[in-house]
């Protein structure tokens, strides 16, 4: 499980002009996101591009320190830079970052070893997501010359090597065509279920489908603030709108009279 | 531990398979050396061919009987120059300077007046440039000759012209070989090693971060330290083997030369090798931890080459402080890196030992660089990609 509070973050921009001139400009990329993600259920971070997804993650990631606010993974608080939690989670970042020059199988080894697990079980764990992922010839192959799919294929078996309870999508369907797209929703679906190990699901997405075909709950962020949540039904029927996407507009840019209650979730 | 040497192991087969630079790298350390002391005893050969060849080029030398005699009794035959001698100097065709005699040349000296005679060469032609001392040796003996005889026909003494004799007397000693031309040899090899690990060291760190796979490496639960130990332990590898390698290559190369001259100079043994590898092994190691650092905080593998090319800059302007005051070597010499291995490796080169305190210094001071350069390596590590 994976909860969220009151997330901030402010970037300083500076631009120099000329010798001495400077004008600095600070954006606000997060402005208070709160959500909740719970076991067995897949959370989708719904929200236009820079509606700062990706840096709500990325401090969920520890990748990036939060200026305010508190992020808790099964019960243990992220600190920026720890590793604690880390080993708790398998994260899917807008990066993909394999290493070219080594096999799609050295690309998994590796992060395997670096989790602190034993060889052998790195080796089982391996063959494991690749049989799951349908990658069996990819495995001896450098990843130099890899597809989208491929690519996100070995990312994805890479994160989920230390088979964590969290699992952090960033925008995973991004650039994969449809039978790609379909694979990976069938995957995480499985992982989902009791099978699959109940995991703790959060991906990011700007795309409408994504959600309402995947998602339990639904998170919509906008201008870097969370403004409405639940199922899609939920949201459907708060928007007073039948279609998703148009429930979506009204609810991430007319933004509601009312005070958004943050406890439903 | 476990995490340190997986990737060790990573940063290793990663290098090892970027084949196009890892053949850079070798090329240039092994050919280096070989290559730089075959060019430098062909020259030395041409230089000394042209003080044996004892053969003048002249043009008319039939205007002067006298020189000719001269020429002749020096044991040096003369041979007339081609027509189109301007013509094959440039071409280098002809090796050697012509000397032009004018018609009156004779009849001139004859009556006391003051003959000139022309000695044709061109600056672009460098073996003909070699010819050159040796002749005008000749003709400032013939001139010589020809004023003392005409002082003694007035009944002056030649003693008079030589009234200050100066007598040569060599003390160093026998052991200490002369170092001239391979004193070029420890700057080729601080070369190598700078060459050697660039690549490397940028590879694990702008290199990984341009490619995007630094910020998923830091979701593992792995330390700055871990990383910065692995990965300068990767980089550090690979540039002692391009030590190992390029001292290695000292021992071929020594079959190429043909020079005796430049043979006597260098005479590299299994004693100099190990020498050598003392004395470089600790710098290469901390050098690759120093490149690492420079290279860590950009966001590009072009700006990390840009800012290790200028450390390979400075590293091999350092050992020009030694051609400012040649011979001598301060005390603080020693505690300076780069310049301390220098001066080791010449000591190494002239055949002298090595002091140990020299080499304890120079360790402690690879030891502590290394060492400041990781711990910077290891807290920044994780922060360069939060930024």
């Amino acid at each position: 499980m994976i909860r969220v509070e009151s997330l901030h973050k402010e970037f300083i921009k500076e631009e120099r002009f000329a010798f001495g001139k400077r004008r600095r400009e600070t954006v606000k990329a997060v402005d208070s996101v709160s959500f909740t993600a719970r076991d067995g259920s897949i959370t989708g971070l719904l929200g236009a591009n820079g509606a700062g997804k990706t840096t709500s993650l990325r401090m969920v990631a520890s990748l990036l320190a939060p200026d305010r606010g508190e992020i808790t993974v099964d019960d243990v608080k992220v600190a920026p830079g720890q590793q604690a939690s880390l080993s708790r989670m398998g994260i899917l970042s807008d990066a993909r970052g394999l290493y070219p020059r080594l096999t799609a199988r050295e690309n998994i080894h590796y992060y395997g070893i670096l989790h602190g697990m034993d060889r052998a079980v790195v080796e089982q764990r391996t063959e494991q997501l690749a049989h799951w992922l349908e990658m069996g010839k990819l495995m001896e192959r450098r990843t130099d010359g890899f597809s989208q799919g491929e690519r996100m294929k070995t990312a994805l078996a890479r994160a989920l090597v230390h088979d964590p309870k969290n699992i952090i999508l960033d925008e995973p369907t991004n650039g994969l065509d449809v039978v790609a797209t379909r694979a990976l929703r069938e995957f995480l679906r499985w992982l989902r279920s009791p099978e699959g190990g109940s995991k703790c699901i959060i991906f990011s997405t700007h795309i409408m489908q994504e959600v309402e075909r995947l998602c339990d709950h639904v998170v919509i962020v906008a201008e870097g603030r969370d403004v409405a949540c639940g199922s899609v039904q939920e949201l459907l029927t708060q928007a007073g709108e039948a279609d998703f996407e148009d429930a979506f507009v009204k609810l991430a840019f007319l933004h509601p009279a009312a005070p958004i209650d943050r406890t439903a979730s | 531990m476990k995490a340190i040497f997986a990737i060790f192991r990573k940063e290793m087969i990663d290098a090892m398979r970027d084949r196009r630079t890892l053949l850079v790298v070798l090329l240039s350390s092994l050919l280096g050396v070989p290559l730089l002391l075959l060019i430098v005893s062909e020259v030395l050969s041409q230089v000394e061919s042209q003080e044996i060849k004892r053969t003048v080029v002249a043009v008319d030398i039939r205007y002067a009987p006298g020189l000719e005699n001269y020429i002749l009794r020096q044991g040096f035959q003369i041979q007339p120059a081609p027509a189109d001698y301007e013509k094959k100097l440039h071409s280098k065709e002809l090796t050697q300077p012509v000397l032009l005699v004018p018609k009156d040349f004779e009849d001139k000296l004859s009556h006391g007046e003051k003959a000139t005679l022309e000695v044709v060469f061109d600056t672009a032609n460098t073996q003909a440039q070699f010819g050159l001392r040796p002749l005008r040796k000749i003709l400032d003996g013939y001139a010589q000759e020809h004023a003392l005889m005409g002082l003694m026909m007035r009944g002056v003494s030649s003693e008079i012209l030589q009234m200050v004799e100066v007598k040569e007397r060599q003390i160093s000693r026998p052991e200490e070989r002369k170092v001239t031309i391979t004193g070029m040899l420890p700057f080729m090899l601080i070369m190598a090693i700078v060459i050697g690990g660039m690549y490397a060291a940028i590879d694990t760190t702008a290199g990984e971060r341009e490619r995007g796979s630094l910020e998923p490496l830091m979701m593992n639960p792995v330390s700055g330290w871990q990383l910065a130990i692995g990965k300068w332990g990767a980089v550090a590898t690979v540039s002692m083997t391009v030590v190992v390698l390029t001292v290695l290559s000292f021992f071929p190369s020594q079959w190429l030369i043909r020079n005796e001259t430049l043979r006597t100079e260098f005479q590299f043994g299994s004693r100099e090798a190990l020498g050598f590898l003392m004395v470089l092994l600790p710098l290469a190691a901390s050098l690759a931890a120093v490149q690492i650092a420079v290279a860590l905080n950009c966001k590009s593998y072009k700006e990390a080459q840009v800012r290790n090319q200028m450390l390979s800059l400075v590293v091999s302007m350092v050992p020009l402080t030694l051609t400012f005051n040649p011979g001598r070597e301060p005390g603080w010499f020693q505690w300076a890196p780069v310049l301390a291995q220098n001066i080791m490796m010449n000591h190494v080169l002239k055949g002298e030992a090595v002091g140990q305190a020299a080499i304890a210094i120079a360790l402690l001071v690879c030891t502590v660089l290394t060492a400041l350069s990781l711990s910077y390596v290891a807290q920044k590590m994780r922060r360069v990609v939060m930024a």
